[in-house]
């Protein structure tokens, strides 16, 4: 069976991505990039360096927190 | 063509799972113990906003049609059927255990966001400052604590995430039986009066992508 590496292009995504990214849409990325099961082995992973996503995801999320603004409830 | 995951449910699991990312047709595609939700594409999809979006509405309707399921992280592509039951064959048995402990659950996500006190005392008190520092750092933890504490009793599961970026301190992860949502939100706004000027945001209910780990 083949292996198969990351492509440096799926992580210019996904910094591109965080760029971008309103509150809902950061949780929506740690969600589904950061988590959920992986399959090791000779499977294709075909993502970005899931470390720099969550590395970055934290600092994010704080700066989410000071768009919405003081005093909100849980939601 | 390649095998795009998109979720683990059950084995014997049938229903309609709806189409995938790109308009595939999804099946169940038995593994054991356990049947991974796949569809056929010939492309890798991209890091965008609606290609994952699109990728957590597909795992959401599968989770409609089975009571438990795992997600997979997005992107998951395999070549073919063989080469996926390779890469789970040797974890059947604890992604089964996984995959059970999310019947009929969902999860919940909170941010614990903890309001930064004034400046500490003048430098030349050195001792002072250190003390007071320490002393911040463990009123933020026992807030953290005392949510965990509460919640704890309405989750099957829970995990906690701690954050080095202030003031996002730490992020709690819960598995709640869906018939207890509303009892988990209602204690949730509860500790957000209880624990202000600190903040607690909440997120969900999501699929189980949290509780996708195998501990």
């Amino acid at each position: 069976m083949k292996r198969r590496s990351r492509r440096a292009v799926g992580r210019r995504d996904a910094e591109e991505l965080l760029d971008n990214a309103d509150a809902s849409l950061l949780e929506l990325v740690d969600n589904v990039l950061n988590r959920g099961v992986v399959v090791t082995g000779d499977v294709v992973l075909a993502l970005a360096d899931v470390d720099l996503v969550y590395v970055r995801l934290s600092a994010l999320l704080c700066a989410a927190d000071r768009i919405l603004g003081p005093s909100k409830d849980a939601q | 063509m390649s095998l795009y995951v998109y979720a683990l449910v059950p084995a014997g699991v049938e229903g309609d799972f709806g189409t995938g990312i790109e308009e595939e047709t999804l099946r169940a595609l038995p593994l054991g113990g356990i049947s991974a939700v796949i569809g056929e594409i010939d492309h890798r999809p991209s890091i965008a906003p609606a290609t994952l979006q699109a990728h957590d509405e597909v795992v959401r309707r599968i989770a409609r049609v089975s009571d438990a399921v795992l997600p997979l992280r997005f992107g998951a592509m395999t070549i073919d059927a063989g080469e996926l039951a390779e890469g789970l064959r040797p974890r059947v048995a604890l992604l089964a255990a996984a995959l059970e402990r999310t019947r009929g659950c969902d999860q919940m996500t909170l941010r614990v966001y903890v309001q930064q006190a004034d400046k500490p005392p003048h430098p030349a008190r050195a001792e002072s400052g250190t003390d007071w520092l320490k002393a911040r750092s463990a009123s933020h933890g026992a807030v953290v604590e005392r949510i965990r504490d509460a919640l704890a009793p309405l989750a099957r599961a829970a995990s906690i995430e701690s954050h080095d970026t202030p003031p996002l301190r730490a992020t709690l992860f819960h598995l709640v039986e869906r018939a207890r949502l509303g009892e988990y939100d209602a204690r949730v706004r509860a500790l957000a009066a209880a624990i202000a000027p600190h903040r607690v945001v909440a997120t969900g209910p999501w699929p189980p992508y949290a509780f996708a780990d195998l501990g």
